[in-house]
């Protein structure tokens, strides 16, 4: 007979204790698979989510960058020419410029073929007067309407129409300040006017200015043939890059300075663009620190390991203690019928590695068992092949090596006092 | 077969001395069945335990088949156990948890010897406890118990048999059969010391040997 027998029949003879030390075996290795399947469930619960909402922020982003090249080519960009020389800083404070250029600027861009295209194009000759006849200071605006190039199939005049030869019209202040009134004769540098119209309020310089065609103007100031801006509004472009614009322009135009700006149509889609993108990247992030996440449960996840591990070792070290001091009597009578210390220590530990082995096999399946269950509660699996996914093979080989091993190591202690137990002495006292 | 010479013991329990052997000696040949009798607590099972290498004695000398089983390390005393000498108790001692057949087969663990198997059922034969095989021991009656016991010390075929009160829980009948077989065994050329309280199992000794207390 060998000792293997005798211990598989003592476990089954001596059930409680054996089952009480499964048990406990049990109960750490389940805990520790199950932890690690959920942890690997959570992840796969966590990718699939994080996958979802990037898809769906990137389906966003793609719908406002269209929309955003749609918008772009509805209202685009006004561009704005100034002479080379002009300060942008003397233009802004007083309203216009100082420099001028040549009026066949404007024809010219109005002539050009290139990729931008342009609505309105409007030369301008804008100079601050003193209207000496109602003692008044005000914006005088030369305009003359230009059709751009590619415009012409469509219409035959400017929509901004220029004011016709002998018409001035007024800003609303300049009107009401002065009483003037639409259809009214006014004297103006000395020159007759009728006023051809009295414009509503735009709560800007323009409610200070006169309008005239652009030619009566340059008579005016005497700036024959001068303007000293162009206004270029409403203009497209498939690249929708100011930078593009501003470079092509220049080309048409040297000798000027362009100043782009965006409708702010397009900012607001612009805006909009930058937040759709700024979640893809915010999610891309979260991707990203998922990792570390995954990380720190992990750590949570071995520390609550440790705990069970330590509380199951402690319970069978106890439960091989009560199992030796059962069996003093019995360890006497196989010492006098011959077995070694070695062999009584064999036969402890054997069991102890039995504990171990049973209870750590059990405990993977149902600690497997409640991951599983546990991730198809979540809806997460829907192919048979996911399942295996959320096994470690290397959680559950360890805990079947190791739960042996460490069952073994916490019973050795009361293995070697039953290997050391002197027989004569329970035998003497029969 | 077996030389007791001059042997002492003393317990010591709770830091008082309690001697139990003093300048015992004891020589039983090989065909010799002894008889120890005694009071109560005279050191008749100290005796024995120390014949059978179980209980270092503090001076004299143990020496059985021709060798001092003290001499050897303690794993080799045990297997000098296994070899030359088994043992019966009387509490039996059987291992509750394995059947009649496995107990009997007990001391092969120790040492493995061809023919365990058949000589068991032989012995087992031999006892008439054929039909109770397969029982555990807390299935069978006192005397069943005591043959099963008195099987399993002699599967190893041992020199000596050291016997501790084999009939003392038995009824006349089965104490009977059991002394029948010490008995064969000794005729059989084997050696027996037997502890008994018993005139009538003493009788059945060729020698008798009171233990008188220290
Ligand atoms: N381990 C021990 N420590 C201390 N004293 C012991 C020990 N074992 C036995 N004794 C004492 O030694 C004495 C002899 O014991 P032993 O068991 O040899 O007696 P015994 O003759 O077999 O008695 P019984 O007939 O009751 O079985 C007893 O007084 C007992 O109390
Ligand atoms: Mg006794």
């Amino acid at each position: 007979m060998g000792i293997w027998r005798l211990v598989r029949k003592e476990m089954g003879y001596r059930k409680l204790n054996f089952v009480l030390a499964v048990f406990g075996v049990l109960v750490a290795t389940a805990g520790l698979v199950a932890q690690v399947t959920w942890l690997r469930a959570y992840d796969m619960r966590t990718e699939s989510f994080l996958t979802r909402d990037m898809d769906q922020a990137v389906k966003r982003l793609k719908a406002i960058e269209k929309k955003y090249r749609q918008t772009t080519n509805q209202y685009g960009f006004n561009v704005r020419v100034l002479p080379e020389r002009q300060s942008i800083e003397d233009y802004y404070k007083s309203g216009y410029a100082s420099e001028t250029m040549d009026q066949n600027y404007a024809r010219k861009l109005a002539d050009s073929e290139f990729l931008t295209t342009i609505r309105h194009l409007t030369p301008i000759l804008r100079k601050e007067i003193f209207w000496s006849e109602y003692k008044q200071s005000a914006t005088l605006i030369g305009t003359h309407g230009e059709v751009p190039l590619k415009e012409r199939s469509r219409r035959k005049k400017p929509i901004k129409q220029s004011v016709p030869d002998g018409q001035i019209e007024v800003g609303y202040h300049l009107w009401s300040k002065l009483g003037l009134k639409a259809e009214q004769e006014v004297t103006l540098f000395g020159r007759q006017f009728i006023i051809g119209k009295c414009h509503t309020e735009r709560g800007s310089q323009d409610d200070f200015s006169i309008w005239m065609d652009l030619k009566v103007a340059q008579e005016l100031t005497g700036m024959a043939g001068k303007i000293n801006e162009i206004q270029a509004v409403d203009c497209t472009c498939a690249e929708a890059n100011p930078t593009k614009i501003r470079q092509e322009l220049a080309n048409i135009l040297p000798g000027t300075q362009i100043t782009v700006k965006v409708d702010p149509a397009v900012t607001r889609v612009a805006i909009r663009v930058t937040a759709a993108q700024g979640s893809v990247d915010d999610l891309k992030a979260r991707h990203a620190s998922r990792v570390q996440l995954t990380q720190d449960r992990e750590i949570l996840m071995l520390a609550t390991a440790a705990l069970l591990i330590v509380g199951a070792a402690v319970w069978i070290a106890l439960l091989a203690f009560g199992n030796v001091r059962q069996r003093t009597m019995e360890i006497g009578v196989l010492r006098a019928i011959g077995l070694s210390g070695a062999k009584i220590l064999l036969l402890f530990l054997a069991r102890s590695i039995i504990i171990g082995l049973v209870g750590a096999v059990a405990g993977v399946l149902l600690g497997g068992a409640m991951g599983v269950g546990v991730a198809a509660m979540w809806g997460e699996l829907t192919e048979a092949s996911q399942m295996w996914g959320l096994f470690s093979p290397l959680t559950i080989g360890l805990v079947v090596i190791c739960s042996p091993v460490l069952s073994a190591f916490v019973s050795w202690p009361p293995a070697m006092l039953a290997a050391r137990q002197d027989p004569a002495i329970v035998l003497a006292r029969e | 077969m077996l030389d007791i010479r001059q042997i002492s013991k003393t317990y010591t329990s709770n830091g008082k001395n309690v001697p139990v052997l003093s300048d015992m000696s004891l020589r039983i040949e090989p065909g010799q069945f002894v008889a120890v009798q005694g009071q109560s607590g005279c050191g008749k099972s100290t005796l024995l335990l120390a014949a059978g290498g179980l209980l270092r004695p503090d001076s004299g000398q143990v020496i059985v088949a021709g060798d001092d089983p003290y001499k050897l390390s303690s794993e080799a005393r045990a297997d000098f156990r296994a070899t030359h000498i088994g043992f019966v108790f009387q509490q039996f001692h059987l291992i509750p948890y394995l059947d009649v057949l496995d107990n009997v087969l007990a001391p092969s663990m120790a040492h493995n010897f061809p023919d365990a198997r058949s000589h068991a059922l032989e012995l087992i034969e031999h006892f008439g406890i054929t039909d109770r095989i397969g029982h555990l021991p807390g299935e069978l009656s006192t005397g069943e118990r005591q043959r099963t016991a008195l099987a399993r010390a002699l599967l190893n075929r041992p020199k000596l048999l050291l016997a501790d009160e084999p009939t003392g829980n038995l009824d006349t009948d089965s104490g009977a059969i059991v002394l029948d077989y010490i008995r064969e065994f000794a005729t059989d050329g084997g050696a027996v010391l037997m502890v008994t309280h018993d005139a009538g199992a003493a009788g059945q000794a060729d020698r008798v040997i009171e233990l008188a207390k220290t």
